[in-house]
């Protein structure tokens, strides 16, 4: 009896030991499996690295490209226009008086049409070189950029008569030649939109949300109908007649935001003014 | 060699059949679903079936165990995964798999055990 216990044991022992080493086995089969594909993905990942690098160096080559293409055209296009039309002013001030009015008008077309010309290369290469240029971003005081801003479109404020007034404006870490030139694409807007029969009010205001910073630039302007399609490139909402424009500011405001990680978007009512709001993330999140 | 697929993204599907037409394994029929993979398998007798971990009916591993129990139970079963885990590749083996490979953007591991398996079978 005992001898036949023991050797059931020993069988079922045995079972075990197969059952146990077959495991193995497996276990053994998966962990090879696995690092070989382990093996093989870090093999594509290098491959993709490689090929991202050399992408990257690629784009950074046709951004340079870029960059020498529009100080090329700065110059040869803004030269020879700029000269055209300081020809047709000139012939219409020598031959004041000896012009029939035919000849007059045609000349004003010219110097009113090489004008034009001459702003849309200027904002189109201002387009252009947005984010071509290669600062680091730095923190600055809202409040300084604003007041250097005023300063350089004091011409224009006092012109206008406008009243230009702020909240507190925080400090944070952006390209600070951007963010002027926000600024002022966004008053120089106020302005020229502005309503005839009263004097024109902007308030610039910003508070934090969310973790970012959202601003407003509010004014008393003429306002717009609609303000779906305005911060796209060469997008007029007023007639080019009555407020001649290269369709180009909006569009760079909206570049210029996006740079800094923000949204921008626009709150107008017809005949009562338009407020324009963008976002700036409290912290840094480009380079 | 006749070869089965069940995968439900029919990119990877595409890819697969170019890569596989190219590397000469051009008698290729596809599942899209688990149990249509299944069905497929007892229907056609493939000598290869490769089934994705992932499949929007049931898993991969369900598939694999079914076919292995099935009259198709001769074929070699290669299990493919875009998401490489040590316990998956222990349960593709319990489940009776002869392969587990990773899926890459090139299926380079997917092919060369395909061409292992076509060879093994035919050296039989």
């Amino acid at each position: 009896m005992e001898d036949v216990k023991e050797i059931r044991d020993l069988e079922q022992a045995h079972a075990e030991i197969e059952r146990l080493r077959k495991e193995l086995a497996d276990k053994d089969w998966a962990a090879k499996k696995t690092n070989n594909g382990i093996r093989l993905l870090y093999k594509e990942l290098e491959q993709k690295t490689d090929q991202l690098r050399l992408k990257g160096e690629e784009l950074e080559r046709s951004n340079q490209d870029l960059e020498q293409f529009a100080y090329a055209a700065s110059h040869d296009l803004q030269s020879p226009l700029a000269s055209m039309s300081m020809h047709a002013e000139l012939l219409l001030e020598e031959k004041q008086g000896r012009l029939d009015e035919e000849s007059v008008r045609i000349l004003e077309g010219i110097v009113k049409n090489s004008k034009k010309l001459i702003m849309l290369v200027r904002d189109t290469l201002q387009y252009a070189r947005l984010g071509l240029k290669k600062t680091a971003p730095e923190v600055v005081d809202f409040e300084i950029v604003l007041r250097s801003v005023l300063e350089n479109i004091e011409g224009l404020i006092r012109a206008k008569e406008a009243d230009i007034t702020s909240g507190p404006l925080p400090s944070l870490p952006v390209l600070p030649h951007m963010i002027k030139s926000l600024f002022q694409n966004l008053f120089d807007n106020a302005l020229k939109y502005s309503r005839k029969e009263i004097r024109p009010e902007i308030n610039v205001s910003a508070e934090l949300a969310g973790g970012e910073w959202v601003f407003s630039v509010r004014d008393n302007g003429v306002g717009l109908d609609s303000t779906e399609k305005i911060f796209e490139m060469f997008q007029r909402a007023h007639e080019d007649s009555e407020y001649p424009g290269t369709g180009l500011g909006l569009a760079l405001c909206k570049k210029i935001v996006q740079i800094h990680g923000g949204r921008i978007w626009a709150e107008s009512h017809k005949g009562r003014g338009t407020t324009f709001f963008f976002t700036i993330p409290a912290v840094c999140t480009f380079s | 060699m006749k070869i089965l697929i069940v995968e439900d993204n029919d990119q990877d599907r595409k890819l697969m059949l170019r890569f596989l037409s190219k590397a000469g394994y051009t008698e290729l029929s596809f599942a899209a679903a688990g149990w249509e993979g299944i069905e497929c398998a007892v229907r056609t007798q493939p000598g290869i079936v490769i089934i994705d971990t992932i499949l929007p009916d049931m898993q991969g591993f369900e598939v694999c165990r079914a076919v292995k129990q099935s009259c198709a139970a001769s074929a070699k079963i290669i299990v493919m995964t875009g998401c490489i885990d040590a316990v998956d590749a222990g349960k593709a083996r319990k489940a009776g798999a002869d392969d587990y490979v990773v899926k890459t953007s090139d299926f380079f591991p997917l092919i060369e055990a395909v061409r292992a398996m076509v060879q093994e079978k035919e050296t039989i």
